[in-house]
């Protein structure tokens, strides 16, 4: 018998590789001066937040009754059932188109990549303004095509209304998601023997979750914190009786208590989303061959087709139409074009658009150059900023201001800040990821060549992030156009918006007043819109 | 010979993690110095705190005379006369070459003149309007350097310089730039894990380790005299043996040498690949067991009649295949303290590519 000799310690290659010492990440003090910036953008909404909750903490009791009314109750009902039934559509409709134009071979792909994310220039209260217009008797269908469907008030009005405001969210994320999918699982799953249904089911549905999640998540925030279109159908939701507590009381602590809870909400949604996350990581690696593009056949190329083409008329056709066929009619006819309106919205989103890339830029070196604890908490408020109720915002600066700011209150510049704070998180998030793709290097280059830190920001950091600074205040100037509540609650006396009065003629029925406003509006917005999509490829 | 740069006892770490320590180094003026250590060994954290981008827990560095740093200054990188080559080149992509050149002098007539001077010195005339995207690895790479030259700092820092550039590249890039030091006068500090481009490039060279500078000489001195053990192992191959120094002679096991040290007693001796001659003989004592074939030489493996290995580098014309025997002769060796051990690497990280860079 013969031994066999002990084989050799040998290092299996199933054995993972040794951790590689972290190289330490050389990430300097910041100087107190770049804190400067992201404090400008910050306090405008975190300090009268902050005092909102105070004042709705000392009041106590009182609180405590509002809290626990039966109409809270109902309110939280309300919009809970809300925001399911728009997500749940939502999410139905936006995958649906984003796996018809990105993984088929449907005829017009890229021209239907461009209209099912177009319905993002128009306004939830446009298009909650061009619903009732054009349902209930004597609505727009009714003398058309002399057919009556029943009147979209309610919450019919809202779930449709904000489902197409919305719906471009959640096309927009997955679309990317399934461009960026690495074919080689889905190919492996087929060489496993799957049924393309399976793969569909088993590979491409897990990988989409987390951008699904983050559309989903955007969807919810939105519903919730929706202001126009739920009041224009008269939808009791949280934010309508908000502002009309606010509006029609002189007790303002159920507004601000209202307006408290909406926050707590925000914060359960996010948690919510949070904790169904898969504990999977998903990594995107650049992608180098296409994905496999689906055959569609006859019957379901024209059910396709059909089904887009459905979607395009009645969140493109439908309000666009309707507010065409208000022009010049009734009690618009004859009235003066709002150049006032059209100046003040263009004016307002430019400085705020403006603003936020001057504070963006130095905040974006902050936090990428010099990370630490502190600054990660600082990207972490202008992210909680982005996702607090507008309504509450307005409220809790009116309340702030009308208190301490005196001859401040109402005035361009509070209004301004304000946008430029609840609207930060836009630019900084992309110039942060231009940032990034910067190498650190020649930063440094530029010091030891004799220029100080901030003609190295000027000269050299901002040239080179032109172009996230540039897109992330073309964002901000498009979200600017379109907010209401702020713009309705701080607005100075006289200071007219496009938002305001399409507003306020469509608050009384007074549609054909609404029309020009509201085209202006989506033709304005439509411009940054526009250089967005294109400046992407 | 004044120093165009000091270093004296910087320490820095990161969360807990020693970067340097206790490290000590001088630049003498117009020379090119080299600093040399396997990766993670500290230098690019030193030439950051020379840069001024980082600031040391402790110690001090002097630029020229002027401290810069210490427990009570602390100079601004871009007030510190010291210019900096980029180990990924770091140009400004929105500007031309020119642009690039002219960054860091004061605007004026003489802004124009000095950027047609220095270009013309890396070999670049007449390419001030090119962008830098449009140019090779090697022509980036001279840029940077004008660029870092221009103001005419105290001293340039060159960050791994050519570790970016394609091998075939590399060491005609390396000529070409110790060329255009040495015709600047400059001084520069420049930091590689490439024991074989530090000795190539430097007229000094220092030898770093966890932290610390073990060694400083001129790349002849530092092959023939190392300090330690380690030194010797990361700049080149060899077997190590005990032995016995007296009165200008050591013995050892593989025979007597004469030496030319200070010490006496127990010593270290490492005999070098080099330093071993080979000669065909079929009755020689050496079995070859291993042969690589490099073009220029091949490095071949030796078994010793005592079991012993031993390595020898021979000239490329006869081929010494696994099996053949031969005769070899042990022509010079390098004897250094035997007491002096390796510092603990359990008091820092271990560092991955150790073996990897420091066998070539």
């Amino acid at each position: 018998m013969t031994s066999a000799p002990a084989p050799a310690p040998v290092e299996t290659p199933l054995a993972p590789p040794l951790p590689r010492p972290r190289r330490p990440r050389p990430r300097t003090r910041a100087p107190v001066w770049l804190w400067l910036p992201v404090m400008v953008a910050l306090v405008p909404t975190l300090v009268p937040f902050g005092f909102l909750i105070g004042r709705v903490a000392t009041e106590g009791t009182a609180a405590a009754r509002v809290v626990l009314s039966a109409n809270t109750a109902r309110l939280v009902w309300n919009t809970s059932l809300l925001i399911a039934l728009v997500v749940a559509t939502t999410a139905v409709i936006g995958v649906a188109a984003a796996w018809l134009t990105e993984r088929t071979d449907l005829p017009g792909r890229r021209l239907w990549r461009v209209v099912v994310a177009l319905p993002l220039v128009i306004p939830s209260y446009v298009i909650a303004l061009a619903l009732l217009s054009a349902t209930g008797p004597r609505g727009l269908m009714d003398e058309w095509f002399g057919f009556t469907i029943p009147s979209l008030v309610g919450l019919p009005g809202a779930w449709v209304a904000i489902t197409i405001a919305t719906y471009p969210f959640v096309y927009l994320t997955t679309a990317t998601a399934l461009r960026r999918m690495d074919p080689a699982h889905e190919e492996a799953a087929r060489g496993l023997g799957a049924t393309q249904w399976r793969v569909f089911r088993s590979i491409v549905v897990p990988q989409l979750r987390p951008s699904l999640g983050a559309g989903l998540l955007l969807v919810a925030l939105y519903t919730l914190s929706d202001f126009g279109a739920v009041s224009l159908v008269r939808f009791d939701s949280f934010t309508r009786v908000v502002y009309a507590q606010y509006a029609g009381r002189l007790d303002r602590t159920p507004a601000a208590v209202l307006a408290v809870l909406l926050v707590l909400i925000a914060l359960v949604i996010v948690w919510a989303e949070r904790a169904t996350r898969g504990r999977a990581a998903y990594h995107w690696r650049p992608v180098s061959r296409p994905s496999r593009i689906a055959r569609l056949d006859g019957g379901r190329r024209v059910a396709a087709t059909a089904g887009l083409l459905l979607l395009a008329l009645v969140s493109l056709g439908l309000p666009i139409g309707a507010l065409v066929g208000w022009l010049g009619r009734g009690s618009g006819a004859g009235r003066p074009f709002p150049w006032g309106a059209v100046g003040g919205s263009v004016a307002g989103s430019l400085l705020a658009a403006g603003l936020v890339a001057v504070l963006a830029l130095p905040t974006a070196v902050l936090v990428t150059r010099h990370a630490s604890r502190a600054t990660a908490w600082a990207e972490r408020a202008a992210y909680t900023v982005f996702a607090l109720p507008h309504i509450t915002v307005g409220l809790a600066v009116v309340f702030f201001s009308a208190r301490y700011l005196g001859g401040w209150y109402q005035s361009l510049t509070v209004l301004v800040l304000v946008y430029g704070s609840i609207f930060f998180a836009q630019a900084l998030g992309s110039a942060r990821s231009s940032l990034l793709q910067v190498s650190p290097s020649v930063e440094e280059a530029s010091r030891s060549l004799g220029a100080g830190p901030i003609r190295t920001m000027l000269r050299v950091t901002a040239p080179m992030v032109r172009r996230g600074l540039v897109a992330g205040s073309l964002l901000v100037f498009l979200t600017t156009m379109k907010e209401l509540p702020v713009t309705l609650l701080l607005r100075p006396t006289g200071f007219d918006t496009l938002a305001v009065n399409i507003w306020s003629a469509a608050d009384t029925l007074l549609y054909s007043r609404a029309a020009a406003p509201a085209l202006l509006l989506i033709a304005v917005s439509a411009i940054p819109m526009y250089l967005l999509a294109t400046r992407e490829r | 010979m004044t120093d165009a740069i000091t270093c004296h006892s910087l320490s820095k770490s990161y969360s807990g993690v020693v970067a340097l320590d206790d490290f000590s180094l001088s630049a003498p003026e117009g020379q090119v110095l080299g600093l040399v250590g396997p990766s993670g060994s500290g230098k690019t954290t030193a030439l950051r705190l020379i840069a001024g981008f980082e600031r040391p827990d402790r110690g001090s560095v002097d630029v020229a005379g002027v401290t810069v740093v210490d427990d009570h200054t602390f100079v601004p990188p871009e007030r510190r006369r010291v210019g900096m080559v980029f180990q990924d080149f770091a140009l400004f992509p929105h500007m031309t070459v020119g642009g690039n050149v002219a960054y860091g002098l004061p605007k004026g007539a003489e802004q124009k003149r000095r950027v047609a001077e220095v270009l013309e010195m890396v070999g670049l005339s007449g390419m001030e309007q090119r962008m830098p995207h449009e140019l090779s690895g090697g022509e980036q790479q001279r840029v940077a350097l004008a660029r870092a030259l221009a103001p005419s700092p105290a001293v340039v820092l060159l960050d791994e310089p050519f570790s970016n550039l394609d091998a075939p590249q590399r060491e005609r890039v390396r000529r070409e730039v110790r060329g255009i030091l040495v015709e600047a006068r400059a001084t520069a500090l420049f930091v590689t894990h490439d024991q074989e481009e530090a000795l190539a490039v430097s007229d000094v060279m220092a030898v770093m380790r966890a932290g610390t500078v073990l060694q400083t000489a001129t790349p002849h001195d530092l092959y023939r005299k190392p300090a330690d053990r380690w030194v010797a192992r990361f700049l080149g191959e060899g077997e190590f043996l005990a032995g016995i120094v007296a009165g200008g002679v050591v013995d050892t096991e593989l025979g007597s040498f004469p030496v030319d040290t200070r010490l006496s007693g127990p010593v270290e001796v490492l005999i070098r690949p080099e330093h071993v001659r080979l000669t065909e003989d079929e009755g020689g004592s050496a079995l070859v067991v291993e042969r690589e074939f490099y073009g220029h030489d091949q490095l071949v493996t030796l078994h010793l009649d005592g079991g012993r290995r031993l390595l020898a580098r021979a000239g490329p014309d006869v081929i010494f295949n696994p099996g053949d025997h031969a005769r070899y002769e042990i022509t010079e060796v390098v004897v250094f303290e035997a007491a002096r051990l390796q510092p603990p690497a359990s008091r820092y990280p271990t560092e991955p590519n150790d073996s990897a860079d420091r066998i070539r």
